[in-house]
């Protein structure tokens, strides 16, 4: 018969050996992190992508006391990016960032090597992209009415440009446009950088562009502003009406988010959407971010965001199939 | 020579055709509104007319001081292909095994085996290598190298 | 006259002891990342951008700076000495720069490089100075219709880039042509020749496959033949350029200025084609074309200081506008943001100290590049004694190095590597690497442009003559093209070159 004393070993010793039983997700969120984690970038340095990630990341380092490394890997439109993410260990210690039309748009034109709506464990939305149509400074028009009133009376002679063909800014100028029954043209550019000096020049009409971008041009008046189309009218030029205002149901809807790769455990994911949205919510950040470096930082939690991608996935995949644009 | 450069002439032909053939699958469109195949379909047909000109030229052509064979006699070509493999076997492995043990390996085999010299000076100049990139790239430069499964690099 | 208080002002700013501090550190850094192949401007100046963050804003542009236009001065080093592009715009100076060098004369290649650089980015310079808004108002004019056009014109002018075989060149551009078009259409947004690999979305880079085809295959070249022999066996000549070979590139060198300034300032144009253009141009004016290829300082001497030119006008675009005509200097807006400064046609005016102060700077930091480069030259020289079993592993180690840390990316390593195989082909078979590049890079301007115009007018190819500067640049091209053939034509006597 086992006196006490073995009875006592016999016990801690079973007790410890179901403690490696439990499941380590407890565990390791009270840990995590441990080291540094990487945050990957799918834009290059430089961009307003990049600045908000940096930025941010800077933030939540401090709250995590462990470094968010940044790791750029561009190309294909941010998808470059998402796939490194998708291909890292689940582990926590890899992040990224996404933009919308990575899961949403691209899956339909062109096959990708991961699944937009399993692969990615989201976080959390962190800044929505925001745009607005525009037309070099001395144009006739001043409104949106205006100039589909023009677009109108010239079949064929108004012309759209977009960073490039699968963009919201291609995109919703094609869905005004089918909606009016308007014959205007896309031209497509390669980045901002191409299209703006295209409108400045006159080479092409109108151009869809972002705050960060505009921002100079509008205030020498170089460029101007028709509508914004962007869920709220933006802080810098408050005297422009949205598109939803001006009566249209849909708007320019695009979002910057963090993701991970889906295993990821689910305490993990949890801590980091709730030091994030802590962090992005701080209204003297949300301030620098907004008079810095014109971005706007909105929270949307990685729950909502996941059923919004997957109703834009379905809504993108008709939609491109009526203008001939899937794969 | 001429042999080769027939080869050659056919194997352009050949790529003009594929490409040719996947321009077509893309779409030509028309002379006013150009699809994605358009530019390529009319780069790979010059390609082709271009490859059955210098084939017929080459084949019926006598050009004085013409070499017989390939040009692969009286040097090591299998160096080459031997450089060739090591080199595809250090990109395939850079994000598996890290920076430091690839690249060490890859200097083992390029100063030793290649350059055939003595293995203890192989081996050192193989560290010092490692080490002085290392530090320039990795350090001051802040490449990101990748770690490899035993995350290191 | 207003001109001047502005310049006092930025000598005010750019001689500061800390700025001059800067100023050095960035050309320094940028000479070291130019040498290097692969690594460029880009990725250094988006590591040191938080850095930055933490020393006023004109200190740190003006580093930036100097490591952007610091980097076209070592770009050359490695492209004379070892036949590896260092930038994508030294391309072209291993063309004959490397064979300056086989000859024993790459003191003389280096220098003639260091100088042009210094000279045309100088130049330039007062061009920026003085001259930056009625150029950036022209290039403001330039849509798709003059692109396509230039672009036309540049294709014309490449069959002069050919040494030796004018069908095996014209195989090469349409190969390149045909490499370019891999990746993501333009306007349908599809994939053409991708194979589903993602990493091709955005097609082949022009960086892993110029290091390809012209160092990693000169390096197999190489290892073939008997490795105990030195591959330079001729003794080194002089170290710095003759006095005849100044007269030579003197006109080279202004006349590659004024190509790259003009070409720089347009968007997406840029070093690459401006070198191109350079050596092609001179190669026309020469009194021994055929020689090009062989050895000609003027075919250094034209692309260096074309590529320095285009470094510096690509500054005009980005303070007179705001608009960044390439991928370093969008990086260098964003930097302008991130300090506060907003980029934009008001910032010189909003900020004239900073931009004189800037500005002068440049001068400073060209004359400093000049200081710095030339006293190396006999150092990098000797870079040439190390016997080859022990140089072409590092060659290669930097090569593959290069190509990873352009994006992070294991592809660029296999494109290179695959460039690499197919550029020892081409030698073997006496087909040149110079055309299939031209047309790499020419291939997309002249598709998009071509489509966007069409665009633009409906389908209606008379939009390419009704605009001025695109009928006048179509009918230079025509009549460019037309002068070929009756030089051709009156060249046609029975010789044993294959020649069209």
């Amino acid at each position: 018969m086992a006196n006490k004393f073995q009875k006592t070993i016999i016990f801690s010793v079973t007790l410890l050996t179901l403690s490696f039983f439990i499941p380590t997700p407890f565990v390791l969120a009270i840990d995590y992190p441990t080291r540094p984690i990487s945050l990957i970038i799918q834009f290059t340095p430089g961009t307003t992508t990049d600045i908000i990630a940096r930025k941010l990341g800077d933030v939540v380092s401090k709250e995590l006391r462990q470094p968010l490394v940044p790791i750029n890997k561009t190309g294909g439109g941010g998808t470059i990016g998402v796939a490194e993410i998708i291909r890292s260990k689940p582990d926590g210690y890899t992040i990224g960032c996404i933009n919308m039309p990575t899961l949403a748009i691209i899956p339909h034109m062109q096959t990708l090597p991961y699944d937009p709506l399993r692969d990615i464990s989201h976080i959390c939305v962190i800044s929505p992209y925001e745009y607005g149509l525009y037309v070099k400074g001395d144009a006739p028009w001043n409104s949106l009415e205006e100039f589909i009133d023009y677009a109108r009376k010239n079949p064929g002679k108004v012309t759209h440009g977009s960073p490039g063909p699968g963009t919201t800014n291609h995109l919703i100028m094609v869905r005004i446009g089918k909606d009016l029954n308007l014959d205007w043209r896309h031209v497509p550019y390669k980045g901002d950088g191409e299209l703006i000096p295209a409108v400045l020049g006159g080479s092409v009409l109108s151009g869809v562009g972002s705050p960060a971008a505009l921002m100079p041009h509008i205030k020498a008046g170089k460029l101007k502003l028709l509508v914004v189309t962007s869920k709220d009218r933006w802080s810098y030029f408050p005297e422009v009406p949205t598109l939803l205002e001006k009566g249209y149901t849909y708007f320019q809807a695009s979002y910057l988010s963090l993701g991970a790769p889906a295993g990821t455990p689910e305490p993990i994911r949890q801590k980091l959407e709730d030091v994030i949205k802590k962090a992005i919510q701080d209204p003297a950040l949300k301030k620098e971010f907004e008079e810095k470096i014109y971005a706007k930082l909105e929270y949307i939690s990685g729950e909502e965001f996941k059923k919004f991608i997957g109703e834009q996935f379905l809504f993108y995949k008709d939609f491109l199939k009526t203008i001939g644009m899937t794969k | 020579m001429r042999k080769a450069e027939q080869i050659i002439s056919i194997l352009w032909i050949g790529l003009a055709i594929s490409v040719c053939v996947g321009s077509l699958r893309l779409e030509l469109g028309t002379f006013h509104d150009p699809g994605p195949g358009f530019l390529p379909f009319g780069a790979g047909a010059l390609l082709g007319l271009l490859a059955i000109a210098h084939l017929i030229n080459v084949s019926f052509r006598f050009s004085e001081g013409e070499e017989k064979g390939l040009p692969w006699i009286d040097v090591h070509w299998q160096k080459g292909i031997y450089v060739i493999i090591a080199l595809l076997a250090y990109a395939y492995l850079l994000p598996k095994v890290g920076y430091l043990i690839d690249t060490f390996f890859l200097m083992l085999f390029l100063f030793g085996v290649m350059g055939r010299k003595r293995w203890w000076a192989v081996f050192i100049g193989t560290l010092f290598v490692i080490g002085i990139t290392y530090l320039i790239f990795a350090v001051w430069l802040m490449v990101q190298f990748p770690k490899g499964f035993l995350g290191i690099g | 006259m207003d001109i001047l208080n502005f310049i006092f002002l930025g000598f005010k700013v750019g001689l500061q002891p800390v700025n001059l501090f800067y100023c050095f550190i960035g050309v320094l850094l940028g000479t070291l990342i130019g040498v290097l192949p692969g690594i460029g401007p880009v990725a250094t100046i988006s590591i040191l951008l938080p850095i930055t963050v933490k020393i006023s804003p004109v200190s740190a542009i003006i580093m930036l700076a100097g490591i952007y236009y610091g980097a076209q001065y070592g770009g050359s080093t490695t492209s004379i000495l070892v036949n590896i592009p260092g930038e994508a715009s030294s391309v072209v100076t291993c063309l004959d720069g490397y064979q300056m060098a086989r000859r024993g004369r790459a003191g003389p290649a280096l220098g003639i490089a260091a100088i042009g650089s210094f000279i045309a980015g100088t130049l330039s310079l007062l061009g920026l100075t003085f001259l930056a808004y009625p150029f950036t108002n022209m290039a403001l004019k330039f849509g798709p219709p003059e692109y396509f056009s230039l672009m036309v014109f540049a294709l014309i002018i490449l069959s002069y880039l050919a040494h030796g075989s004018m069908i095996k060149a014209l195989i090469m551009a349409m190969f390149g042509l045909i490499l370019s078009y891999v990746g993501m259409d333009i306007v349908t947004g599809r994939m053409r020749f991708t194979f589903n690999i993602l990493d091709l979305s955005d097609g082949f880079g022009l960086v892993p496959l110029v290091m390809g085809l012209f160092g990693i295959s000169e390096v197999l070249i190489n290892i073939e033949q008997t490795l105990s022999r030195e591959v330079f066996k001729t003794k080194i000549k002089n170290l710095l350029p003759t006095l005849k070979d100044w007269t030579t590139a003197k006109w080279a060198i202004l006349r590659g200025t004024i190509i790259g300034f003009f070409l720089g300032i347009l968007p997406g144009a840029g070093p690459v084609i401006s070198s191109f253009v350079s050596y092609t141009v001179e190669k026309r004016v020469s009194k021994t074309p055929e020689k090009f290829g062989t050895g000609m300082i003027e075919g250094v001497a034209g692309p260096e200081s074309a590529n320095n030119a285009s470094a510096q006008g690509a500054f005009i675009p980005l303070f007179t506008l705001g608009i960044p005509p390439n991928v370093t200097t969008a990086i260098l807006l964003g930097a302008l943001i991130i300090y506060g400064l907003q980029p934009g046609p008001l910032l010189i005016q909003d900020h004239p100290d900073f931009f004189w102060g800037v500005i002068v700077s440049m001068y400073i930091g060209n004359g400093m590049l000049l200081l710095l480069n030339l006293p190396m030259i006999p150092l990098w020289v000797q870079v040439l004694r190390v016997p080859y079993p022990i140089l072409f592993p590092l060659i290669l180690l930097f090569c593959l190095i290069g190509s990873y840390s352009l994006s992070n990316s294991t592809f660029d390593v296999f494109v290179m590597i695959f460039f690499g195989i197919v550029g020892y082909l081409m030698r073997k078979f006496n087909y040149e690497g110079a055309p299939l590049v031209m047309a790499f890079v020419l291939g997309p301007l002249l598709e998009q442009n071509l489509r966007r115009s069409l665009i633009i007018s409906g389908g209606s190819f008379s939009i390419f003559m009704t605009r001025p500067i695109s009928a006048i640049t179509l009918i230079i091209a025509f009549l460019l093209l037309l002068s070929t053939f009756i030089t051709n034509m009156r060249k046609k006597k029975p010789s044993s070159e294959e020649v069209i």
